[in-house]
């Protein structure tokens, strides 16, 4: 059955409706290429790091002080690795016959090959990068100060060493470059959360035992100061 | 007569439906990567940063940048590195580390700043300043900023690093 001529007009009339996209497209053409341009692929980050106070001593808290040994924790940065100072135990400060032999905790530079092109140009090894054939063992410094701070769950509620202490000294020799001194600060600010309990972020005027200032992870000594030096 | 069925030359449009997909979906990425950080980084061969796991967002603060070349701060040259040991002064300072242009300069700003702060309106001076170093210059060039700078009463560092994607 033919149909008919009104019906076919409306048909047609249907079928040439087409959306006009050229304004649309015109306002993307100009829109991409300014992101693209202003568009950031890399993140900023920064580090905080205070000169330590001048003023006098506040009396309450060298009270408080008292009946706690400081610990104190410094990080030498040597050519020849790292040199830990502290009053933890873990550090083994103190404890040599002879006073004047330094008996703390040394970290000696490693010689995996892997590992400090890794550190030292990311992984790339070409002629743009050679790393030196040895470097400085950041992942033995990491645990060292971890062990030290020991976080771990006792009754739901996280637990550690020294929960008041979070300064770190870091005292580098004067040609450790920029880049030791910044993995460093990486190894000892933070650590991944001990399992056995679900870290949460802290909220104001909530204490549940489980917040962590470095959620989702777990701080260890994030509060930098940069001292000048063994050498 | 038979009618044909093809289209008129002319007639076709351009397809461009595909390519609105596209776009669009550039479009919403590139929405979602857009920063609107406070500070630039200008990365240079002098000026690579180094990698941190650090997440702290950054700050808008006082910028001086040590590259390999030059020390810069607020965009504006202070003193060529090689020319340094030259530029300290061992007169009121017993170290030797005070890097004298770099000390006026600081100076300057932080007065301004100051004088800044007794104005309605206007932020207290914090002694704020981001750090921008490269990542192989050696300690001793960041020790004698880093006083130079506390000498200035700049005394709040902020190291600023690439962070991790995220």
């Amino acid at each position: 059955m033919s149909k008919r001529p009104s019906d076919r007009r409306r048909a047609s009339e249907q079928k040439d409706i087409e959306l006009n996209l050229l304004p649309f497209m015109n306002l993307m053409t100009l829109l991409i290429p300014f992101l693209l341009y202003s568009a950031s692929f890399i993140t900023i980050a920064v580090i905080d790091s205070s000169l330590p106070a001048i003023g006098a001593p506040n009396p309450d808290k060298e009270k408080e002080k008292d009946d706690k040994v400081p610990l104190n924790l410094t990080i030498g940065v040597t050519d020849e690795g790292f040199l830990l100072n502290g009053s933890a135990p873990v550090l083994g400060c103190g404890q040599g016959a002879d006073a004047s032999e330094n008996t703390c905790k040394q970290i000696p530079k490693t010689d995996d090959a892997g590992y400090c092109a890794e550190t030292q140009c990311g992984g790339v090894t070409d002629s743009a990068c050679v790393p030196e054939p040895t470097c400085h063992d950041f992942n033995a410094l990491h645990d060292l100060v971890k062990e030290l701070k020991n976080p771990r769950w006792e009754g739901g509620k996280l637990m550690t060493e020294y929960p008041d202490e979070g300064n770190v000294i870091i005292a580098p020799d004067k040609d450790i470059r920029y880049s030791v001194l910044v993995r460093v600060m990486d190894s000892t600010r933070e650590t991944e959360a001990p399992s056995g309990g679900t870290v949460t972020a802290r909220v104001k005027g909530q204490e549940t035992g489980s917040e962590s200032d470095c959620y989702p992870r777990v701080c260890l000594f994030p509060y930098v100061v940069i001292a000048g030096g063994v050498k | 007569m038979a009618v044909s069925r093809r289209k008129k030359p002319g007639d076709e449009g351009l397809q461009i439906t595909s390519l609105m997909d596209i776009m669009t979906i550039i479009l919403v990425f590139l929405l979602k990567s857009y920063s609107t950080e406070e500070i630039t980084v200008a990365p240079s061969d002098d000026l690579r940063l180094p990698n941190s796991t650090a997440v702290l967002k950054p700050e808008l603060a006082i910028s001086a940048v040590i590259s390999k070349r030059a020390i810069t701060v607020d965009g504006q040259e202070v003193v060529p590195v090689e020319s340094c040991p030259a530029c300290r002064v061992n007169a009121n300072d017993k170290r030797g580390n005070l890097i004298v242009p770099l000390y006026e300069r600081l100076k300057e700003l932080a007065d301004e700043e100051k004088a800044n702060a007794e104005r309605p309106g206007y932020s207290p001076f914090t002694g704020r300043i981001l750090l921008q170093c490269d990542r192989d210059i050696p300690f001793s060039l960041v020790r004698e900023a880093m006083y130079t700078a506390g000498q200035a009463q700049f005394a709040e560092f902020k190291f600023v690093v690439y962070g991790q994607e995220g």
